[in-house]
């Protein structure tokens, strides 16, 4: 089963877009949708897992923010990504109102193998669910897909995009740490006693990914996770976003906007 | 066109070393820059440093990479043959832990068609060589004396600014036969997580870059450009044709663009065309007009 999706292939591109919707959908959590027909000059590379650079515009923030699609609609080029107001430029970019414009850098990154006819089990975690709804929407159909998405819970970390989910597949399970919607505890107390995947697809928290890949490795079951971590230019020039992956008996330093962000969890040095 | 250590460059812009690779590539047209200076090499090669390497702060940026890279024989093998196919004067910017490592890095890049070198003894964020060779005069001076005996290509020597006085550095590095001075490499500088009270980088320091350093970067230039006759290849948090058109004005025979392409992939391209718009306005028909220019004599 071959899971390693790299490509060689660099198709991204950087033009002006339009904001055609920002909404706050739970606490310092906002949806934006795009319409950016540029990205859709090819199809195949357009996947989930990958990422968008938005250039927030203002003088004191240079850098991009890189945030994942949660989803691709080719009907009418629009992308939708979700987002958690982490800082002063994402703070700006949930002041943005429709029709405003914005530049933005992609599709970047490497996207999710889409894996057919077998059993596939999706984990996401807090703001790393948003790229598996694409994921979900991809590969439902060809796949035995049972979800499991895990939130802190509480008023201020609530459950987001459940609803999407359950649109699109009947085996959403969802864990909060507080037991305040679906079941108290994390995502691995859900999964532990289901019949074992031949495959996990993950975003989330690196403690997540790390506990999600240890469970695979010791079950026999392979996995994947998209991983993030500090960048500055999101297409490989800064060589500044370094996940530390095994290198036969020693380790490299891949590149998280280049080389992933989806990697074997069991390549990665959590 | 710009002349400078011979070689022809059609604008007087390159990229600063480390900001622009494969992908840049696909973005800017690589045929329209003076030169393209590649990410820094080094003999063997080099893992760089521990995430999170990259901090923004306020008109700027903290790196602390390292000097990440795949070693000189796989970079004339896989990564070089992409650069010479554009025609543009590729500069190779060169890394080393000690001297040796410094000459044997030049050596092996002596016989690929490079058109310079860039002599990296700047870079913060190695702990042994980078900037240790950059920021005392005498050392500075035997590393480039060195790698100037065996060296086939125009020596450019790549500068810090974490330095009392920088025209001593660059003094010495005239005097041992470098061909040129790039300035300026980035700043130490620091960022405090305040939810986790530790330094936000894994390496603690990392390296200013952006329009925050332009000032500091604009002086120095102009010091160093009054101290040496020897032509200064400015850089420093140009993000527009008027930043670079003062970096001129300083004294700079061409500039180099760095952080502003992770602002903007085609900032590099819109300054070449900024900067040829200036001189048409102001009817200036040779750049080599403006270059110092400000200078109070």
């Amino acid at each position: 089963m071959n899971i390693d999706c790299r490509s060689e292939i660099f198709n991204a591109v950087y033009f002006e877009t339009k904001i055609i919707l920002n909404k706050k959908i739970a606490p310092s959590v906002f949806e934006i949708k795009i319409y950016a027909p540029d990205f859709f000059s090819n199809l195949f590379c357009l996947k989930a897992g990958q990422f968008i650079n938005f250039y927030v515009g203002d003088k004191a923030m240079l850098l991009p923010r890189p945030i994942s699609i949660c989803e691709i609609n080719r009907e009418s080029f629009e992308i939708r990504v979700v987002y958690r107001v982490a800082g002063l430029g994402t703070e700006i970019m949930s002041k943005l109102k429709n029709n405003d414009k914005l530049f933005v850098m992609g599709p970047l990154g490497n996207g999710f193998c889409y894996l057919k006819n077998k059993r596939v089990w999706i984990v996401g975690g807090g703001i790393g669910t948003p790229p598996l709804l694409q994921l979900a929407k991809e590969i439902n159909n060809s796949c035995v897909t049972e979800i499991f998405l895990g939130f802190r819970g509480g008023t201020d970390n609530p459950p987001i995009l459940t609803d999407d989910f359950k649109k699109i597949c009947g085996n959403v399970f969802v864990a909060t740490e507080d037991g305040s919607v679906g079941t108290k505890g994390y995502v691995s107390d859900v999964f532990a006693d289901r019949k074992k995947p031949d495959h996990v697809y993950a975003c989330g928290p690196m403690p997540m990914l790390s506990a999600v890949t240890e469970w695979a490795k010791s079950n026999g079951v392979s996995v994947s996770v998209s991983v993030e971590e500090r960048m500055a230019c999101g297409y490989g020039a800064c060589v500044g976003c370094a996940v530390r992956i095994k290198d036969g008996n020693t380790f490299a330093y891949k590149k998280v906007c280049r080389d992933g962000p989806v990697f074997n969890g069991e390549h990665i040095f959590f | 066109m710009s002349v400078i250590c011979g070689i022809n460059w059609k604008t007087p812009v390159t990229t600063a070393s480390g900001t622009f690779s494969r992908e840049s590539a696909a973005l800017v047209d690589v045929k329209r820059l003076g030169a393209v200076t590649l990410k820094g090499v080094s003999c063997e090669p080099w893992h760089g440093n521990p995430p999170p390497r990259i901090a923004e702060t306020y008109g700027g940026m903290l790196n602390s990479v390292g000097l990440q890279n795949i070693g000189a024989d796989e970079f004339i093998k896989n990564e070089l043959p992409f650069w010479l196919r554009f025609g543009t004067p590729v500069i190779v910017n060169l890394a080393g832990h000690t001297v040796d490592e410094y000459v044997n890095a030049a050596k092996k890049f002596n016989d690929t068609p490079v058109e310079m070198f860039e002599l990296n003894i700047s870079c913060p964020n190695v702990d042994m060589g980078g900037m240790a060779f950059g920021t005392d005069a005498k050392t500075a001076g035997h590393v480039v004396s060195e790698v100037k005996k065996v060296s086939a290509k125009p020596l450019i020597v790549k500068l810090s600014p974490n330095v009392t006085d920088i025209t001593e550095i660059a003094r010495a590095a005239e005097a041992s036969g470098a061909d040129a001075i790039s300035m300026i490499n980035t700043i130490l500088g620091m960022k405090i997580d305040i939810t986790k009270r530790k330094p936000l980088l894994a390496n603690t320091f990392g390296g200013l870059s952006g329009p925050a350093v332009k000032p500091v970067a604009v002086r120095m230039v102009y010091q160093v450009s009054g101290a040496v006759k020897i032509p200064v290849i400015g850089m420093g948090g140009i993000i527009n044709a008027a930043d670079a058109v003062e970096f001129f004005m300083a004294g700079a025979s061409a500039v180099a663009i760095g952080t502003a392409s992770f602002a903007d992939p085609h900032a590099v391209i819109k300054i070449i065309d900024g900067i040829g718009e200036f001189l048409v306005k102001n009817n200036i028909n040779d750049i080599e007009e403006i270059i110092g220019c400000s200078r109070i004599k």
